[in-house]
């Protein structure tokens, strides 16, 4: 499973996307995998000093609401999000791209662990997706992207992408059920039935993610969720948005009860991040794909057409 | 880890562009290289100098070769090799994993089921090589690389063979013979049941932190590894008996690779299953960081321009015997900057310096440090603040001092720590060491006015001053006074007489050498210093003390030769003056001497040729020069009866002591800069040229190797095998004694 992630680009596939050449998909195709809003690959400029992630829309969305949101997803700053580093130009076929650094897909971490993630992992992973939002939030942006192929685990800690993609699959106001690419676990009911993203439909994307790390699926039995973490998970899994927490008070429930003093809730991110966060077998693929990626060698065509 | 490149790396080897340097050992350096397809590699060179031996070509031949047989699960991939280039390379895979060694310095000694499945793969990878008929002969906690999916093993046999101990590696294993085999220890063959013996080795360390016979010497090392017991002190006894049979001394009763792999490891699970955390995140680390990393290079030191001219202060190595050479300290150059403002050894071209413009150097904390050794020799590198260049430096005890701006600072030869900073010394001429001791002249504590001197001794290991003389009756400000020599109870300064706001002609005749009670003033006595001009910064005085002769040395300001006068420092007599001119007005200004090298009976000095002066009378014993074509010498250095200097454009000749005749001479891969006398340690005379150290073997009378970058200054620290260098903005240090 582990090697899907860095499986060669199928003939399907384009093998130049802007200025990139691709080097492998990013995520795996096949049933048992929750749907990512994009196509993702892992790929390299031409005179192989820049490897990036570059992501373009699935077929049939609509490219310019992905191009905007790709745009705005500029906006979002913090340690734990995979920053748009660059957008296509106008009139071009829209991507978007952002710096490669060796990371598996949640769905990916999951299969090579071989099921569920610690209690630990959910911990670190939860703390930083509720960083992450409770800075979004306080400045007034809204994921809205939130799902469990949208979160890439690194050997450092998570990285939060996909911004903007619950809007890109369809405008406000129109149904988003069963809208392809949205994993329908992650979409708040008010967001299903069209309402605009906010901050209280992250947390509820937030729950869903939490769910499928220490389950294995977005909208689990409260029984199957860990016992420590059940009222936090059931909690922003709510169907009334007034009654999910908020992100900071995610953040600051997530830190194990320790009797050693604690840092401030600011902190609590990297409390968690210490050697040990992420089970042994994701850190062996997550170096692999690094290994991989960086044995991989463009051949790329002396001319167009060769 | 990743560092920059340095200014004199290639951008590129074979198709790969360089990116950043992994490391630098004995044989060559190592770098992450990219291909134009994107492929990160690690890219293993060897040093050209050392590629020009057929065997050591052939080494990196077979090392090649083996790489490629252990191949890419249990060694690293071989990507692309040119064993046959001037500068032989192989790039392998970038390993994403520490070496072994390092493992156990991060998360301490690794727990039973980590090393069981360790000793099972390594146990596997060296089947996979005895089976092509392929023995390691150097397993080493160091050439064990831990990755997420198991151990490779690199750096096959070569590296030792050659010598090398892994400069860049430090921990129980590097450069001993921890894990060497009895068979090998004693120069029997190595065989695939050295391997196990080894591997046993690797493993004990990897349990306990120590290899199964200690650390240590070599020699005593080498006798437990032939005779003695293994210490398994720390290792779970369940792995005792499997590890006892490894280690023992008669290879045949060692078992057999598979039999090794199966009984420490039941080969279920996977390898990072089984592995701690601290390591686990080590390696996601090292995944991580190579893509964090963005290339760049060093600047090339700002001072190292050879267009540069520097009078260096530079001593001769420094005495064990009694060979008294000039000491930075004793050095003492005037020019007038301005009040008070005092131009320390500035060349003459500089007149910027001269006239005291320099912009200075940015201050410590801004000076980037590089992550990495520039050469692999280089053993530490410090940043210094100072305005003036070159520094007093010199060694003592287990320090190397030299002027900074913040004062007198000695750094540790071995470590570069900075070991103390006298900060109230404030000018390089109130210092002086004779190779044992530091004294230095310093305001008198609670004196009438604040100008009135002292001497103070300081002490080498903690840097304390304490006063060896408070200079009662002498009425000389510290200001215009330099410290020359402390000789016994006797103390030679140069100072100027008269009154300061005396007109400049006047002083200019005011200064006098002097013989000075340290405890009460009193001179002993004085000697005028002939038309002193203070005025010209090539008017510089240097002195040196042997047989009872305290001599001078003055670059005089017409024409540039050299003028030499010698006292009797009994009672300040004249005894003799010789001169010895500049080669040609066109040599480089700097090309004048400044220091003076003497033994018992002669003293020793160069210009258009190398002349030994009688101590006695001053009587020109012999030259040597006239008829060679070069006609210009660097001021020379004499130790155990031999002469060296710097040749013009050539290289070094060594004279004898005695005569004069040439004893040898060899060429240097680079002109020599005459500026820069040579040192002698160890079984070399290192010879400093414009693009860096040329060390010349004493026995072959060749040069060995190199070593990049030069600076115009040198000195040795013989105890801790270092030659120290300081372009005025760094000082480093790195390792002579290393052999190939």
């Amino acid at each position: 499973m582990e090697r899907a992630q860095t499986e060669r680009s199928r003939a399907d596939t384009p093998r130049q996307i802007g200025p990139y050449h691709l080097i492998t998909r990013l995520d795996p195709a096949g049933p048992g995998f929750p749907p990512t809003p994009q196509r993702r690959f892992i790929a390299r400029s031409a005179d192989g000093d820049r490897t990036v992630f570059v992501s373009v829309p699935l077929e049939g969305t609509d490219p310019g609401r992905f191009l905007v949101e790709a745009d705005a997803g500029r906006r979002l700053f913090g340690p734990w999000v995979s920053p748009v580093s660059e957008v296509s130009p106008p009139s071009a076929a829209p991507w978007y791209a952002s710096p490669y650094l060796p990371a598996l897909p949640l769905p990916v971490a999951l299969a090579v662990h071989g099921g569920p993630l610690p209690e630990r992992t959910v911990r670190a992973l939860g703390a930083a997706l509720a960083e992450t939002l409770a800075g979004a939030h306080a400045t007034g942006i809204t994921h809205a992207g939130v799902s469990p192929a949208a979160v890439l685990l690194a050997g450092d800690g998570p990285r939060l992408t996909c911004f903007g993609a619950v809007r890109a699959a369809a405008p406000d106001g129109e149904q988003r059920s069963g809208i392809p690419g949205l994993e329908p676990g992650s979409l708040a009911p008010e967001q299903a039935s069209g309402g605009r993203p906010r901050p209280p439909g992250d947390i509820y994307a937030l729950g869903a993610v939490l769910a499928y790390a220490a389950t294995g699926h977005t909208v689990p039995e409260r029984s199957e969720l860990p016992a420590p973490l059940r009222s936090l998970i059931s909690a922003c899994l709510r169907r009334d948005p007034a009654d999910r927490p908020t992100a900071p008070e995610v953040l600051h429930a997530l830190p194990p009860s320790s009797p050693a003093p604690t840092a401030t809730v600011l902190d609590s991110t990297a409390s968690l991040l210490t050697p040990g966060w992420l089970p042994g077998r994701v850190v062996a693929a997550v170096a692999r794909q690094s290994a991989e990626v960086l044995a991989a060698e463009l051949r790329v065509p002396l001319s167009p057409g060769i | 880890m990743l560092s920059p490149l340095t200014h004199d790396d290639p951008v590129q080897i074979g198709a790969y562009r360089l990116t950043a340097r992994l490391g630098s050992g004995g044989m060559g350096t190592v770098y992450l290289a990219r291909s134009a397809g994107g492929r990160t590699v690690a890219l293993k060179t060897m040093h050209a100098g050392i590629a020009a031996d057929a065997d050591f070509r052939t080494r990196f031949r077979l090392e090649t070769d083996a790489a490629r047989i252990i191949g890419g699960h249990h060694g690293a991939t071989v990507v692309d090799a040119d064993p046959l280039a001037e500068t032989p390379w192989l790039a392998t895979e970038y390993v994403l994993g520490p070496p072994l060694d390092d493992a156990v310095s991060l998360s301490g000694a690794l727990p039973e089921p980590s090393v069981r499945a360790l000793g099972a793969a390594l146990a596997g990878a060296l089947a996979q090589l005895h089976a092509s008929e392929v023995v390691h002969r150097d397993l080493k906690p160091s050439n064990v690389m831990i990755t997420a999916y198991g151990p490779k093993i690199i750096d096959f046999g070569i590296a030792r063979a050659a010598g090398d101990d892994r400069l860049t590696r430090t921990g129980a294993a590097a450069g001993t013979p921890a894990f060497m085999s009895p068979e090998q220890a004693t120069g029997q063959e190595h065989t695939p049941a050295g391997d196990v013996f080894a591997l046993a080795g690797v493993l004990v360390f990897a349990l306990t932190g120590h290899g199964p016979f200690g650390s240590g010497q070599p020699a005593d090392l080498l006798y437990r590894v032939r005779y003695g017991d293994p210490d398994l002190t720390g290792v779970p006894a369940a792995v005792v008996p499997i590890l006892m049979r490894c280690l023992s001394k008669d290879p045949a009763r060692r078992p057999a690779t598979m039999e090794l792999a199966a009984e420490l490891h039941h080969g279920q699970g996977q390898f990072a299953d089984h592995l701690p955390a601290t390591i686990l995140t080590e390696i996601a680390r090292r995944a991580t960081e190579v893509w964090q990393h963005q290339p760049h290079r060093l600047q090339p030191p700002a001072d190292h321009n050879t267009a540069e001219t520097i009078h260096a202060f530079t001593r001769a190595p420094m005495p064990r015997r009694k060979v008294l050479a000039l000491s930075g300290g004793s050095a003492l150059a005037m020019t007038a900057a301005g009040v008070g403002a005092w131009s320390w050894l500035k060349s003459p071209g500089d007149k910027a310096a001269a006239a005291g413009a320099e912009p200075s150097p940015p201050p410590t904390a801004n000076t980037p440090l590089p992550t990495t050794v520039a050469d692999r020799r280089e053993t530490w590198r410090k940043s210094i603040r100072s305005s003036r260049r070159p520094l007093v430096r010199m060694t003592v005890g287990e320090v190397v001092a030299m002027m900074t701006d913040e004062g007198l600072l000695a750094l540790d030869a071995r470590s570069g720590e900075r070991r103390w900073i006298a900060g109230k010394v404030k000018h390089p001429r109130h210092v002086h060491s004779d190779g044992k001791r530091i004294h230095v002249l310093l305001p008198l504590p609670g004196g009438k006015h604040g100008n009135q001197l002292s001497l103070h001794a300081v002490d080498p290991v903690g840097g304390r001053t304490s006063l060896a003389g408070s200079f009662a009756k002498f009425d000389k400000p510290l200001q215009e006074a330099a410290l020359l020599q402390v000789v016994g109870d006797t103390v030679y300064l140069a100072a100027r007489k008269g009154l300061p706001n005396d007109a400049a002609g006047v002083r200019a005749q005011s200064w006098s050498v002097m013989a000075v009670d340290p405890r009460t003033g009193t001179e002993r006595w004085s000697s005028p210093i002939r038309s002193y001009d203070m005025e010209n910064p090539e008017d510089s005085i240097f002195s040196a003390f042997a047989g009872n002769r305290l001599i001078l040395c003055r670059t005089a300001k017409s024409g540039g030769s050299l003028e030499v006068s010698a006292r009797d420092a009994r009672n300040g007599q004249h005894a003799w003056d010789a001169t010895v001119a500049r080669a040609a007005a066109t040599d480089p200004p700097s090309a004048v001497p400044n220091t003076l090298a003497t033994d018992d009976t002669r003293a020793y000095v160069g210009g258009n040729r190398i002349q030994a002066h009688q101590l006695t009378d001053g009587a020109v014993t012999w030259a040597f020069g006239d008829g060679r074509s070069s006609g210009s010498y660097g001021t020379p250095v004499v130790r155990d009866g031999v002469v060296y200097a710097a040749e013009k454009g050539r290289g070094v000749v060594a004279l004898s002591a005695t005569n004069g005749e040439l004893r040898w001479e060899a060429e240097t891969g680079a002109l020599p800069d005459l500026r820069v006398p040579p040192v002698v340690g160890g079984k070399f005379l290192f010879v400093m040229a414009e693009t860096g150290i040329r060390a010349v073997s004493l026995s072959k009378h060749s040069e060995d190797w190199s070593s990049k970058p030069g600076s115009p200054s040198l000195v040795l620290h013989e105890d801790s095998k270092r030659l120290v260098q300081s372009d005025g903005k760094q000082v480093f240090a790195i390792r002579f004694d290393l052999t190939y």
